[in-house]
């Protein structure tokens, strides 16, 4: 193809140019540095149409690995719809197919059909920047960009490089695996699957899942490093799939167990426990447990809101009785309760 | 209230100081590129001097904005060394029609709204200088830049007072980069708020930051933040903020200083994607697009210039224009012909405000309550904004910005002697090339005779006479109207208006009428009404405080020109004389400035005669035939 010829030399040219250009300083010191940096990755990323729930919005951004198609997005509702659609930097939208889907690093391969050859990020086995490189985030955060219009660019600096725990049913931590910490504030509606990258033009990592702390209500800005992401691409995660969820002792029977109470439902976690509903043929409608009842412990744990209740009840296991303490009136009663299992 | 966003971006300058120190000392922070040399040292040194710099020029023209009782609070930014200042109209909303304004330095002004439009969320107000800063006070102020040539990864520094921090009036620095350019925001309630064609960037935009001007690093407002994607996590930035482009803002500010409430301009017909073409969806069978010819269907290929490629993209930019802009166009019809049309935008209405429920009576000499205060308040906003859409609301603080604006372009023509005169000689070109003779002799009062082949006409500084050339007709009296709706009378008042105090005061005193686009400039639409209301306009192109120099564009009495009107070209400065004059005028008809004649000038010279009664004199009274007297020059 005589057309991709200027197309590789530039490449190289700039390859050139960057092995030659030394500290990042240098770079960011010139007038529209950022400005062609952030136009030649544009085309690399995508934007991702799939199904809203409730208040889940059903957007995300993705970024192309493979000039046959590849799209690497975050795992999240919008996949579960009948329909998931990717925006190409032109405007063109393609119906996609999910490849494989991962809820350890909450992770999508997307794969479109189309008649061209793609712009893409390299994914690398390397590790992609370091400790106070500066970095760019591409994405579509608040779906603020439609159709051919380009994605958000903000800039920051890698903060640190570190490793996160995740439990199961843990709504906070969705994620768990190594991740970048970087200080331009990534984490919003519609961001994950955007791209972080270097003053080089290089992938430093994808724009991860939203982590949000429901007690502080402070959010971290991270990405998935490349070399994870080459991984999963590559289907090389040694602990990947359904299985990799149980891995954690604790998970391994958590959210298992069921009293059968419904909590009132309206209003903040942080609200006191009362029941709003007994489900038929549990524990607690044995127990005749009634609406209005405040449950003050569980298992000799203290419960003062509606999250510390659910908390608690998440860690029982069905079959093990234990003790429920709640405030009826002016009274206080105080219960043996069986877990069931939950349906 | 503490925002933890700001200290990430402080954390962030913080660490690029370590960095630049770290490369410094060592030489080489990182193992594998090369040490900075000397000269790239230098480099990044100077780049980082570019950005001290532009704050350093920006922060004293940067106001906290206050309420009358110095609470609330808002952020704005100086454009003029008059102190015309622009805000948001959120911010007015908040603060009232006046108020309190801090520049660093812990100096208070004070402020009084002078336009605002609620529709873009830009409001223009005056800061008011101390008697004792003296009448030659100037305020520190910006200028506005071309927010076009923005790019997103272009740097942004933004001012204001986020979560009003200040102690002593100085503004809060923050910087990012452009995140998005052209973005649209919708807005709130009916026609309100919308953010089309916008800024968006990372530089941290807090409350509180609302009106404070967004910039780069030459120095210049290149936007006016005003929001951002808040919804998600209460009033605190998440690294999408909104400015409004500085561009958008130029094409208002002759409406906002005419006093007026602004209405945001539509065709009153809307666009949709069909395939890869934008159609005329819906229209308005009376709208004036449909009268200048757009139809159901039609495709819409350029709006102002611009490609048209997406609805949106109309959308976008049709939001930046104020009512009564003439936009241009141009579309393909079903016919696949091509059709340029220019036609001026429909206001989209306001809604108008609820009425605050009247004050209690209270004994005279009562202080007024806090709860009173805040009341009267709402109600001078009300008043404000119940005000009829796109009418001048306060007319000596219109003719205020029309002396400011005119006094600094008339100075040259009025410091010389006035007693003097020149002689013009022109040809007048047709259609068809024929050309005709015009004679005009101009007094430095702004007195004048013009004469063809077969009239002579005369202003005598009141009135307007005509006299035809044919030994012995007697003098008519023209009324003004005649004259202006004459050429030749209409040309000759244009041209000897920088001689007349003040200019077209023949035609009535002249207010800023408003926003207008001619020439490929944004323009100053002047009029001027006599006793029975009948207009005269003028057009200025430039401002006083922007490098493009002030000029009279056009005069006319009809707002389209529809009757005809004068374009006066090549401003020059004549005879080594510190005034220029229009040496080409055309007779053009219509929004597009359809050239029907065109006056070009042969000879200019000064003559012996120096006063008018002079010239009438030797003109009129001794010879009895004056169309000889012309021969015989």
């Amino acid at each position: 193809m005589p057309n991709k010829l200027p197309k590789i030399c530039i490449a190289v040219l700039g390859l050139l140019w960057f092995l030659y250009a030394g500290p990042v300083e240098r770079a960011i010191a010139q007038d529209k540095f950022l400005p062609r940096l952030i136009e030649q990755c544009q085309p690399k990323m995508a934007k991702i149409v799939g199904a809203a729930a409730g208040r889940v919005d059903g957007y995300a951004s993705g970024i192309v690995v493979g000039a046959d198609g590849l799209i690497l997005t975050s795992q999240g509702v919008f996949l579960d719809g009948s329909q998931v659609r990717v925006e190409l930097s032109d405007g063109e939208s393609y119906s996609a197919t999910i490849l494989r889907r991962d809820r350890t690093l909450q992770l999508a391969l997307l794969k479109i059909e189309h008649d061209r050859e793609l712009d893409f990020f390299q994914l690398t086995d390397q590790a992609i920047g370091e400790k106070g490189d500066w970095v760019v985030a591409l994405s579509n955060a608040f779906k603020v960009a439609n159709q051919a219009e380009p994605m958000s660019a903000m800039m920051g600096i890698i903060s640190l490089r570190s490793t996160i725990e995740a439990r199961l049913n843990d709504r906070d931590v969705a994620y768990k695996g190594p991740l970048i910490l970087i200080d331009a504030i990534t984490s919003n509606p519609g961001a994950s699957g955007g791209a972080v990258i270097n003053a080089q033009g290089q992938l430093v990592g994808m724009i991860g899942k939203l982590i949000n702390s429901s007690e502080t209500n402070t959010r971290i800005n991270y990405a998935v490093p490349n070399a994870i992401l080459k991984q999963f691409v590559d289907g090389q995660l040694p602990e990947m799939g359904s299985a990799d969820l149980t891995t954690d002792s604790d998970a391994e029977t958590s959210g298992q167990a069921d009293l059968g109470i419904v909590m009132f439902a309206v209003g903040s976690p942080n609200d006191p426990a009362y029941i709003d509903r007994v489900q038929r043929g549990t524990p607690a409608a044995k127990l005749r447990l009634k609406p209005d009842d405040l449950i003050v412990a569980v298992d000799g744990v203290q419960v003062g809101s509606v999250k510390e209740y659910q908390k608690v009840v998440d860690r029982l296991v069905p079959g093990v009785e234990v003790v429920l303490v709640l405030k009826r009136g002016s009274k206080l009663l105080r219960m043996e309760i069986t877990p069931q299992e939950k349906k | 209230m503490v925002s933890v966003t700001p200290i990430n971006k402080l954390l962030a300058c913080l660490f690029n100081a370590l960095f630049i120190c770290t490369v410094l000392v060592t030489g080489n922070s990182f193992a594998d590129p090369p040490a900075l040399t000397d000269a790239e040292l230098k480099k990044v040194l100077d780049f980082q001097q570019r950005r001290v710099d532009a704050i350093d020029q920006v922060i004293n023209s940067v106001v906290a904005i206050y309420d009358e009782d110095r609470g609330g609070g808002g952020s704005g930014v100086v454009i003029t060394p008059t102190g015309i200042t622009l805000t948001n109209h959120h911010v007015i909303i908040g603060a009232g029609v006046k108020g309190w304004g801090g520049i660093a330095g812990d100096k208070m002004f004070r402020w009084k709204l002078i336009g605002t439009d609620p529709g873009g969320d830009v409001s223009l107000i005056q800061m008011i200088a101390d008697e004792e800063d003296g009448d030659d006070f100037k305020f520190p102020f910006t200028p506005l830049g071309d927010s076009d040539v923005v790019e997103v990864g272009d740097w942004a520094l933004a001012m204001g007072n986020p979560f009003i921090l200040t102690e002593d009036q100085s503004p809060t620095v923050t910087l990012g980069i452009v995140s998005g350019v052209k973005r649209y925001q919708s807005g709130a309630g009916k026609n309100q708020l919308v953010y089309g064609n916008c800024i968006q960037v990372d530089s941290s935009i807090n409350p509180g930051n609302s009106g404070g001007p967004l910039f780069n690093f030459s120095g210049e407002v290149i936007g006016i933040n005003g929001r951002g994607s808040f919804q998600d996590r209460g009033r605190v930035n998440v690294g999408l903020g909104y400015a409004i482009s500085s561009n958008q803002i130029k094409n208002f500010i002759p409406e906002l200083l005419a006093t007026k409430l602004v209405e945001h301009g539509t065709l009153d017909a809307t666009f949709s994607d069909r395939g890869d073409k934008v159609v005329c969806s819906t229209l308005s069978v009376d709208s004036p697009a449909a009268a200048a010819g757009l139809t159901l269907g039609d495709e819409m290929l350029e709006f102002e210039g611009v490609p048209i490629k997406t609805a949106n993209q109309f959308t976008n930019l049709i939001c930046t224009l104020p009512e009564g802009w003439p936009a241009r166009m141009k579309i393909r019809k079903a016919d696949k012909s091509e059709v340029a049309l220019q036609l001026r935008l429909f206001g989209l209405p306001y809604a108008p405000p609820s009425k605050p429920a009247p004050l209690k009576k209270r004994n005279k000499g009562d202080q007024p309550t806090q709860e009173e205060k805040v009341k009267f308040r709402q109600m001078e906003m009300a008043m404000l904004l119940s005000a009829e859409p796109g009418t001048v609301r306060n007319r000596s603080m219109n003719a205020q910005y029309v002396r400011e604006m005119i006094e600094p372009w008339q100075e040259p023509f009025v410091s010389g002697s006035r007693e003097r005169c020149w002689y013009l000689e022109d040809s007048v070109t047709g259609p068809n090339g024929e050309t005709t003779k015009l004679s005009t002799w101009l007094c430095a009062d702004g007195r004048f005779v013009v004469e063809n082949k077969t009239h002579a006409w005369i202003f005598d500084g009141d009135d307007f006479h005509q006299r035809k050339l044919d030994a012995f007709s007697p003098i008519e009296t023209l009324t003004a109207v005649e004259a202006k709706l004459r050429f030749e009378t209409l040309q000759a008042i244009a041209l000897s208006a920088g001689f007349q105090e003040p200019p077209f005061s023949v035609m009535g005193d002249l207010l800023i009428d408003g926003s207008d686009f001619c020439g490929q400039k944004i323009a100053y639409r002047f009029v001027a009404s006599d006793q029975d209301d009948d207009p005269f306009y003028m057009w200025l192109t430039g401002t006083p405080y922007s490098n493009d120099p002030v000029r009279i564009r056009k005069c006319s009495a009809d707002i389209d020109c529809d009757g005809g009107g004068v374009l006066l070209e090549v401003w020059e400065s004549v005879l080594e004389e510190p005034f220029s004059l229009p040496l080409v005028r055309h007779k053009v008809q219509g929004l597009s400035e359809e050239v029907l004649l065109t006056i070009t000038n042969d000879k200019l010279s000064e003559i012996p005669i120096k006063t008018f009664e002079e010239l009438i004199a030797q003109r009129f009274d001794k010879k009895q035939d004056p169309a000889q007297e012309t021969d015989a020059e």
